[in-house]
């Protein structure tokens, strides 16, 4: 019951005299000021306080000097503290250690299950540093020039190999402009690579529930046209997206044992992985056709949720503008590069609302129909349909399908300078103004985080 | 100026607390914690204050080892040791203190006194901590020697401040109580005679037990829900100042003011219509007691506190007479 000094003014009335009245104005067993002092800062032990405040419910001159210390506490200068243990002090309140804490115990579960890193990088993963965990074996055949050869060395593999090799090269000019002006390869973050490494079962099982087409497309191999007229890139086919995975799978292990070595079968995958990964997939089996489920499922709790809100948010302002599972390129004419998890996609973003797609890794660009004209500035691909894209003066658009565009409310009229999204209905943004705004509707609702 | 005193403490050379001496490798870390040394402040000096402040602390007790540690470790010695620094005229702990304090001294001083000449606080404040008040012959006694540590230094400083303005403003409202009862009295004006006699006879009695009920809840109420009342009611603090001494959000205070109200109600209406009890009022009656407290409450309660165990008997008792 809340306290409403107008809903009983007979007995406020009646309370308020009969206390001023009965206070003992003696000043009598007064506290000194270091007891007031100690009082006021919390400091003293219980028994004390409580044998104290016995004294203070009925002593006026204590109760004054208490209110003196109440009112004026507001209008006072922060002190400096005396020496650096006391900012440090300071700094370890109880209301960092926990989101500290928090982050060091991510930290160190990265650590604990991110995978051995590839000895070498080769040019096409590069471009995009961060591929999920199965994309980046995927990619890691080494170059031909480079490597030890394939134990199976027949032409058709090596062809495949090559043609791997010569996606991001200079014939296809804007990845290979990419791979010129893209920094050195990027040694994963632990935020990312958590995600990365945590998520991969989620994406894996995402994109075999969300996709229907062309983002299955993995290695070319011996048969690359009957790969790519398997799913054909840009069409909306209605294969079994895990059949299609599995399928290849087999063929890859068949033809590149090298590759096969690194990357294990989906029953080895399986038999690997924690019982605790395995009963989720199992759970996500279960869950509609749509890319929440993975977020909502991956996250089992909503404290873990708001963790890893708060890690990616955390990522965003340090100037990462990826999370785990994308990648976001800015090219040297000032377009952005947005490629999801999946081979061969990419987003194009630019001035005045410019949204080109490629499905060809990068060999060539479909322009899209734009609902802005607006600058955009970066983008998140959680998935080969499914993209975020922001921009100046709070532009926000997404894609469900990877080719049509809408706009969605915006968190802030200020420029929106990086994203991170989880799925279709999950993002951070990082706006200009060093704000950060997190929705998990699809971007219908925003708060600040 | 009156010389520098503390209820029930002294400055200088306190009695032992049992006999207790600090053990050198605790005085070491205490020392080392409080970085002392910054304000040349040696460990002999630095230890004597330690043991001013256990003494004090403990004074009439026999505390054992443990708890003196436990003291001792709880005690804010970064404060400590530039109060210790300053009290003994350090150059570098009065530079430190003037730079990083006397802003708040003198902030505090403006939002206690307001435009009231707020820099007459401040300064007396500050001679007495320096220690310039000094008898002929007597050591410099300065103020930061009766700070033990148990608090942060700023906020000791605006207690210091809080009690000097209350004390003042107590000692004028005494005075002024004083006048104001000469003046009715040569006037021959009762000093409250805002209300005029009802037509009701029973006004007064109604009063009288309502006065007397209330009184008794409230005694028997616990102090901490007695203290938040006092708070709102007598020294119009808002919630989130009372939140912020007793330690609780300012939605709670709220929540346990009305709890609380709530409770002295029924608890009053029930010891009114007590069938056993002296009042024995009807339901209408009972109303009519809080509709005139509404309205009125001329009654010095001071008397009837004065008054033995049972505030209602006694005012049945009065009444019969």
């Amino acid at each position: 019951m809340a306290h409403d000094r107008k809903s009983d003014p007979a007995m406020d009335n009646a309370l308020e005299r009969s206390l001023r009245e009965s206070q003992d104005a003696s000043g009598k067993d007064c506290a000194e000021r270091s007891i007031l002092a100690a009082y006021f800062d919390h400091e003293l032990p219980t028994a004390e306080t409580a044998r104290w405040e016995t004294h203070f419910s009925a002593c006026a001159r204590c109760q004054e000097q208490l209110a003196v210390l109440a009112r004026t506490e507001s209008a006072l200068p922060q002190v400096q503290p005396v020496g650096q243990p006391g900012a440090w002090r300071r700094f370890w309140t109880l209301r960092w250690v926990a989101p500290l804490a928090t982050a060091a115990a991510a930290v160190a579960l990265w650590v604990a299950i991110r995978p051995a890193p590839p000895t070498e990088i080769p040019r096409q993963v590069a471009v995009t540093p961060q591929l999920s965990e199965k994309n980046r074996r995927d990619a890691g055949a080494p170059p031909p020039a480079e490597a030890q050869p394939p134990a199976s060395s027949s032409q058709a593999t090596n062809r495949g190999v090559a043609e791997v090799n010569q996606l991001d090269k200079a014939k296809k000019p804007a990845l290979a402009d990419a791979n010129a002006s893209a920094p050195p390869p990027v040694k994963p973050t632990p935020d990312r690579l958590k995600t990365d490494a945590a998520k991969t079962p989620d994406l894996e099982i995402a994109e075999r529930k969300s996709a229907t087409g062309d983002e299955k497309l993995a290695f070319k191999t011996a048969a690359p046209h009957a790969q790519v007229a398997a799913a054909p890139s840009g069409v909306e086919g209605r294969m079994n997206a895990q059949t299609r995975r599995e399928a290849a799978d087999e063929k890859k292990s068949a033809e590149f044992p090298a590759v096969a070595t690194q990357q294990k079968t989906p029953a080895e995958h399986a038999q690997k992985m924690p019982a605790a990964d395995l009963a989720q997939k199992a759970e996500m089996k279960e869950k509609p056709r749509d890319g929440s489920a993975a977020f909502k499922t991956g996250t089992t709790d909503a404290a873990a949720e708001k963790q890893e809100e708060s890690q990616l948010a955390a990522g965003l302002r340090k100037g990462q503008a990826v999370s785990g599972r994308l990648g976001v390129l800015k090219l040297d004419n000032g377009q952005v590069l947005v490629r999801p998890p999946v081979r061969d996609v990419a987003w194009r973003l630019g001035a005045q609302g410019l949204i080109e797609k490629s499905t060809d890794a990068g060999k060539t660009w479909t322009r899209q129909s734009s609902p802005v004209s607006a600058d955009l500035l970066s983008g998140s691909a959680p998935s080969g349909k499914v993209c975020w894209v922001v921009g100046t003066a709070g532009t926000v658009l997404r894609t469900v399908d990877g080719e049509h565009w809408e706009k969605v409310s915006s968190p802030a009229t200020a420029d929106l300078q990086s994203i991170s999204a989880r799925d279709q209905r999950s993002a951070v943004v990082l706006a200009a103004d060093g704000k950060t705004y997190v929705t998990s509707d699809g971007g219908r609702t925003w708060r600040l985080q | 100026m009156s010389a520098i005193t503390e209820p029930g403490a002294s400055a200088v050379s306190p009695p032992q607390a049992g006999g207790w001496c600090a053990p050198p490798h605790l005085l070491e870390q205490l020392y080392a914690k409080a970085r002392a040394e910054r304000w040349q402040l040696n460990p002999t000096q630095f230890a004597a204050a330690l043991q001013c402040s256990v003494n004090h602390h403990f004074r009439g007790s026999n505390p054992s080892p443990g708890e003196v540690e436990s003291y001792l470790r709880s005690l804010h010695l970064e404060d400590f040791a530039l109060a210790c620094g300053c009290a003994e005229g350090n150059e570098p702990a009065w530079e430190h203190f003037i730079r990083e304090f006397r802003p708040v001294l003198y902030s505090a001083a403006r939002a206690i006194a307001g435009q009231s000449n707020p820099h007459e606080l401040a300064d007396s404040i500050y001679a007495e901590l320096y220690g310039l008040q000094t008898g002929e012959g007597k050591e410099r006694k300065s103020l930061f020697r009766y700070f033990h540590g148990r608090s942060k230094l700023s906020t000791w400083l605006r207690a210091v401040l809080a009690q000097r303005h209350v004390d003042a403003m107590r000692a004028s409202r005494r005075t002024e109580s004083l006048e104001e009862g000469e003046a009715t009295e040569a006037s021959g004006v009762a000093p409250r005679a805002e209300f005029v006699s009802p037509p009701d006879p029973e006004r007064a009695r109604y009063l009288k037990l309502l006065q007397s009920a209330l009184t008794a809840v409230l005694a028997a109420l616990d102090p901490r829900d007695r203290l938040r009342l006092c708070y709102y009611y007598v020294q119009d603090l808002t919630l989130a100042q009372i939140g912020r001494l007793v330690g609780e959000h300012e939605a709670t205070v709220s929540r346990k003011l009305g709890r609380t109200r709530c409770d002295l109600r029924k608890q009053v209406e029930r010891m009114l219509r007590d069938p056993k009890g002296s009042s024995r009022l009807s339901e209408a009656q009972v109303q009519l007691c809080f509709q005139y407290a509404q309205e009125e409450w001329p009654f010095d309660l001071t008397s009837a506190l004065s008054a033995g165990a049972d505030p209602i008997r006694n005012a049945s008792e009065s009444e019969k007479q």
